[in-house]
Order: structure tokens, then C-alpha cells, then sequence
């Protein structure tokens, strides 16, 4: 079980753990609403860093995105004797979109700066680690991602530390794309409310340092945790709650749901998620146990969120208190939840933390301030049955319409998806045919490294906003922006509903890739997985190396 | 109206990225969603954009678009009577 020895949160209501749960505990949120935000035309509500505590932040020679983490970390390390500079330390950050904030003012030559890989490469170097950094871009499930693959590499002993940070930042780049998904509240966001009309953004960086040996009888734990797939649809959740409630079992024993304070939901309070939230919570048997939700605070700080919400739920729980969901007052969904309106006595001490994202991946993680037993897993043997290439053959992007026409369909969805997820569409889909049958969908899943990720769709993006006068940002070219987007177009058409997770490293690390893989069959055992490298630099330079593993029948 | 419906074709081609269509393949008649053209909850996001663009027409959500994006010729008198542009 991994120990949680020190925490810090980043954010426009304070600087530390300590000064964020008290803002919250006053009720505060850092959310305002802005005419002409980052030169967007428009009013929006964000939650926004104040000038005067973002020039305290941001450092010369980084970006706000790393200015933001190195804060977060150096302030969450300081309260512990962990060593960064020991290769037995690993440092893991979780975001939607790293660095993309920057993206206009880079020259396009300089666009691997951007690749978020390398970017927490550089943020490693300055703080001072020697082992390889990841970064985990799993979308508004990335906190979770990132503290499932911490809690699993010191596991299986390949490391005895982790730092964990997730982080996003506002930029025109994600708030011109939720507005062109029409998802975006002009007030304050109501989560699970009868009259909430979407979600906020906000930014954030929110870090955990997790040990495996080291600690206090009474550090909080990550107990377990549960990721998965809807299989529905790239940006809709499935209305029945389905994925989040298969996450929410898979963690709560009866034993354990016992012992539980709350659920701290996703809450974005855009219509869909709350209404899927819902019935997920009620069908996984939560519905009479007390529902928080706190976006109404900072609004949804994506990669950030997951660990920003946990903390603050740690530090309620330490004073006895269930948070309430601020925003809420009249019931708005069809599912039977016992949402929280005022500050609640408790004396229990655990408590689960759900997401959902774009993707189609949802997950569920619980924490308790004592020990619980952990489910043994017995070890699996795995066998590689096949593997692919894929390359430009000097054909450039026509190469992989091609590949996929003769090998594998025609259907209109592929033509909507950028390059990075035609490649990696096609690379998997040609490991998939006709091997996954006799699969559980629950039981299979994908794991996909990458350095560009998404890079050609995002300035496809920008070009969509970048003059006010023609502000007409396209929900079909942003939601490309988040590579992870291509694990639930996979995950639709070859019905996955395992893990699906998007890793990416500042280069094809062998060692690290391996390292990822091994824990992550150890952790979740899957029947079958579809994992290796997939990446895109321009339509003429992409790679794709993949692989399909399979259980060995014992 | 006979131009507009083709323009708007010719759009709703480019931005949905419905490769190798032309407009004469899509009837003025047939529904957008779920059968006939099979577009999905983002296409309709697109449409809106479309009609933001091009015709200057503001839709605040999804939901207001549901008659006005039953087909081509619906979408083609919505235009006619509410374009500033």
C-alpha cells in the first residue's frame, strides 16, 4: 500500500495544502468572470491565477506550465527527507495539455520543446532527478492515470518513491475548445444542480509524494484503483454510468464500503457528466453514502484535479468534515445520490475519488488513512502473438488511408481523426482483427507511448482562434488535441473496456517503456493488451511499433 | 436556394471531413442523424459552426439545433430566414 508523506497544492487560492483547504473550508473560489479573457472574444468565468501571485511563480526561462509544476513540487518536497537525486525516486506529472498554452508564440520548428514529454524532462532536470520523468496525458482522468502508474511501479519495487504531480494551466487553447463544445458556464459552475449550464476551467498544480517504506502510522494511502473504458464514445459519456460504476466496484470490497466517509466526484457540472455520475454512484450502491463535489471552488483544472480534490478531501476527513458540494442546492439528476449541501460531521476515514474524460476512460481511487487489506494478485505469464510497423513507405499520410481501406474498413470516422490517431487507429486495429474474440471487453486494454502526441492537430486548433475577428474554433479539430481521444475511438470500434492509457516520454526509452508495461500487467492482469510506440512529427515522418501480448493459459 | 443548398453542402463536406462525397450524394431530404448521413453529437457542434461562420447565425446549444438540423432543406430555410451575413 503506498503511503502519502507529503502533499502541496498550486493554485490562485493559495500556495500550500494548508492555505488551499482553508480557502475552501471558508467557502471561497478562485472563479471570476472575465470580458476578453487570454484575447478571446467574450465573457468567460476561469479560475485564474491573480497577476500578483503568478509573477511570484513563474520563473525566467520556463514556461507557466513548468513554472507551475517546479512551485508545486519543490513546495510538496520540502516538507519531506524523500531524495530527488536517488535513481530509486520517480517522478510522474499528469495533464491534458502540458505546455499548449504556449503554443502561439513558438516557432513551428520549435515544436518538440512543446511535446509535454520533453517539457517535464526539463522540469525534472531543474528539480534536480536522475531517473527518466513520465508524463501521463489520460485527458481529465490524468491524476488518477499518473497516481495508478506511481502506485504500481513502487509495487512492483521498480522504484521505492514517487513524486506525483498533476497540472494544467488556462490557456485560449483548452477555453476556445470547450466553448466550441458549447460546455462552458458563464457563472460560477453548479455541480449535479438543477440549473447548472457546464463546467468552468481552471488552473492548477497539485502534487503527492508517495513512499512505499517511509511514513507514519497514520499517512494517508492510496489503497487501489481501478481505470477503465466506456467503449461508447470519443467525447459522450454512456448514460448509464456503466464505466464508472464497473471502476467503483472493482475498488470497494463490502469491507472496505464500510469504512467509507464519501464519494469526491467528478462533478463537472456540464449536463452529461453529472447525470452519468449519478446513476454510476447509485448503481454502484454509493447512493445513500454523503457525494462531494468541488469544482465550484477552482473550476475543472483537468490533469490537476483528481490529486487537488483528493488532498482536500484528506484534509476534511482529518477534521472530521465532509466537504459540501458548493454550487448545489436542488437535485438535477435522475440518479439517487445523497449530494452534500452543508458541512457534514464524519468519523470515518476513506473515501473514493471518481473521473471521467474525454476518451471515454473513466476511473475510481480509494484512499483511507489506515490500512486496508490489499487483494493479493496471483503473477500471469504474458506471450507476444503479434506485432506491426507501420511507416511512411514514401507515401506519406496516403500510406495509412490506404493500409486502412485494403486491410482493415471504410468508415466515415476515420476520415475525422488527425494523423497521430489515423496511425495509431490503423497500427492497432491490425493487431486487433480477429485476434481479441474470447476476450472479456472488461479485460483487455491499451497502452500507447508517445513524444508528439497530438502536435499537428494542436496547431490545426490554433489556427481555428488565433484573430478575434474570426473566432470559429471547431470541436471536431480540438477534441484531436487530446491524443488520448484515439484510445476511445479504438476502444469503440474494437469494444475495449480495460485500461486504456496514453504515456508520453521525451523518446522511445526502451527501459522505461518496459518498465510501465511490466507493472502495469502485475497491477491489472489483463487477458489481452495492445501496447508500444506511436508517433507523428509531420505526414511524412510517423512510426508506429506495436504489439498485442496475451495471458499465458496456466 | 437552389446555390446555398449546394454551398452548404460543399461546407458540411469540408468541415465534417465526409472524404469523398459530393454534394449530389447527400439528399436534400434524408435525415442528418443517426440514419442517412449518420453524424453523431460533435457533427452537430460543427453545424454550428457552420452557421456561425458562414451565415452568421448564433446557436447557443446543440438542443436549439435539434429541428433546424433534421436535414438539408431544413437547415436551408433556417438560413434563408435568419442569415446577417
Amino acid at each position: 500500500m503506498t503511503r502519502i508523506v507529503s502533499t502541496n497544492i498550486t493554485s490562485p487560492l493559495g500556495l500550500t495544502t494548508a492555505e488551499n483547504y482553508a480557502a475552501v473550508r471558508q467557502g471561497r473560489s478562485a472563479l471570476r468572470e472575465l470580458d476578453g479573457c487570454l484575447g478571446l472574444p467574450g465573457r468567460f468565468c476561469v479560475g485564474i491565477f491573480p497577476d500578483e501571485l503568478r509573477g511570484h511563480i513563474q520563473l525566467e526561462g520556463f514556461s507557466w506550465f513548468e513554472s507551475l509544476v517546479i512551485a508545486s513540487v519543490k513546495e510538496a518536497l520540502s516538507h519531506t527527507d524523500i531524495s530527488v537525486s536517488s535513481p530509486r525516486t520517480v517522478f510522474i506529472v499528469g495533464t491534458a495539455t502540458a505546455g499548449m498554452a504556449e503554443l502561439a508564440e513558438t516557432p513551428e520548428q520549435d515544436g518538440l520543446y512543446l511535446a509535454p514529454g520533453r517539457a517535464v524532462q526539463k522540469i525534472a532536470r531543474e528539480l534536480g532527478f536522475v531517473s527518466e520523468p513520465i508524463t501521463v496525458s489520460n485527458a481529465c482522468i490524468s491524476g488518477a492515470t499518473a497516481q495508478m502508474l506511481a502506485q504500481r511501479l513502487l509495487d512492483a519495487g521498480t522504484y521505492d518513491a514517487a513524486v506525483v504531480c498533476g497540472a494544467d494551466v488556462l490557456s485560449a487553447f483548452v477555453l476556445a475548445g470547450f466553448d466550441s463544445f458549447k460546455a462552458l458556464s458563464p457563472v460560477e459552475c453548479r455541480p449535479f444542480d438543477m440549473e447548472r449550464l457546464g463546467l468552468n476551467i481552471g488552473e492548477c498544480a497539485a502534487t503527492l509524494v508517495l513512499s512505499r517504506e517511509v511514513g507514519k502510522a497514520d499517512d494517508w494511502r492510496i489503497v487501489d484503483g481501478c481505470l477503465n473504458n466506456d467503449a461508447y464514445h470519443v467525447s459522450a459519456p454512456i448514460p448509464s454510468g456503466d464505466g464508472v460504476a464497473r471502476a467503483i466496484k472493482k475498488v470497494l470490497s463490502p469491507e472496505r464500503k464500510e469504512r467509507l466517509a464519501c464519494v469526491t466526484a467528478h462533478g463537472t457540472a456540464t449536463l452529461f457528466n453529472d447525470q452519468m455520475e449519478s446513476k454510476a454512484i447509485e448503481s454502484a450502491g454509493l447512493g445513500d453514502i454523503p457525494t462531494t463535489a468541488l469544482k465550484a471552488h477552482y473550476g475543472h483544472t483537468f490533469g490537476a484535479s483528481g490529486i487537488l480534490e483528493a488532498i482536500l478531501t484528506m484534509c476534511s476527513l482529518d477534521e472530521g468534515l465532509v466537504l459540501p458540494a458548493r454550487g448545489f442546492e436542488e437535485l438535477g439528476v435522475s440518479g439517487k445520490i445523497t449530494l452534500c449541501r452543508q458541512l457534514a460531521q464524519t468519523d470515518k476515514k476513506a473515501f473514493v475519488k471518481t473521473q471521467s474524460a474525454f476518451g471515454g476512460c473513466n476511473g475510481a481511487v480509494l484512499y483511507a488513512k489506515e490500512p486496508m487489506a490489499a487483494a493479493a494478485h496471483a503473477s500471469a505469464q504474458y506471450e507476444t502473438l503479434k506485432s506491426v510497423e507501420i511507416g511512411p513507405e514514401g507515401e506519406g499520410a496516403a500510406h495509412l488511408t490506404r493500409l486502412y481501406k485494403e486491410c482493415l474498413s471504410d468508415d466515415a470516422r476515420f476520415y475525422k481523426m488527425d494523423l497521430f490517431s489515423r496511425l495509431a487507429y490503423v497500427g492497432t486495429g491490425l493487431l486487433a482483427k480477429d485476434a481479441l474474440a474470447g476476450c472479456a471487453p472488461e479485460e483487455i486494454g491499451l497502452l500507447i507511448y508517445t513524444l508528439n502526441g497530438s502536435v499537428l492537430a494542436d496547431r490545426k486548433h490554433l489556427s481555428t482562434f488565433s484573430n478575434p475577428q474570426e473566432y470559429y474554433p471547431s470541436p471536431a479539430i480540438f477534441i484531436n488535441t487530446l491524443p488520448n481521444v484515439v484510445l476511445g475511438e479504438i476502444a469503440v470500434t474494437h469494444q475495449i473496456k480495460g485500461e486504456t492509457t496514453l504515456v508520453m516520454l521525451a523518446g522511445e526509452n526502451k527501459n522505461t517503456m518496459d518498465d510501465i508495461l511490466a507493472a502495469t500487467l502485475a497491477a491489472t492482469r489483463p487477458a489481452a493488451l495492445i501496447t508500444g510506440w506511436v508517433d507523428c512529427e509531420s505526414e511524412n515522418v510517423y512510426r508506429a511499433s506495436l504489439k498485442l501480448i496475451k495471458i499465458k493459459e496456466s | 436556394m437552389e446555390e446555398l443548398i449546394n454551398n452548404l453542402k460543399l461546407q458540411i463536406i469540408d468541415a465534417l471531413n465526409l472524404e469523398e462525397m459530393t454534394p449530389d450524394q447527400i439528399d436534400n431530404d434524408a435525415p442528418l442523424f443517426g440514419e442517412g448521413l449518420g453524424l453523431d453529437s460533435i457533427d452537430a457542434l460543427e453545424l454550428i459552426v457552420i452557421l456561425d461562420k458562414h451565415y452568421g447565425i448564433k446557436l447557443k446549444s446543440p438542443a436549439e439545433g435539434k429541428t433546424v438540423f433534421k436535414s438539408i432543406n431544413c437547415i436551408a430555410d433556417y438560413i434563408e430566414k435568419n442569415r446577417t451575413k
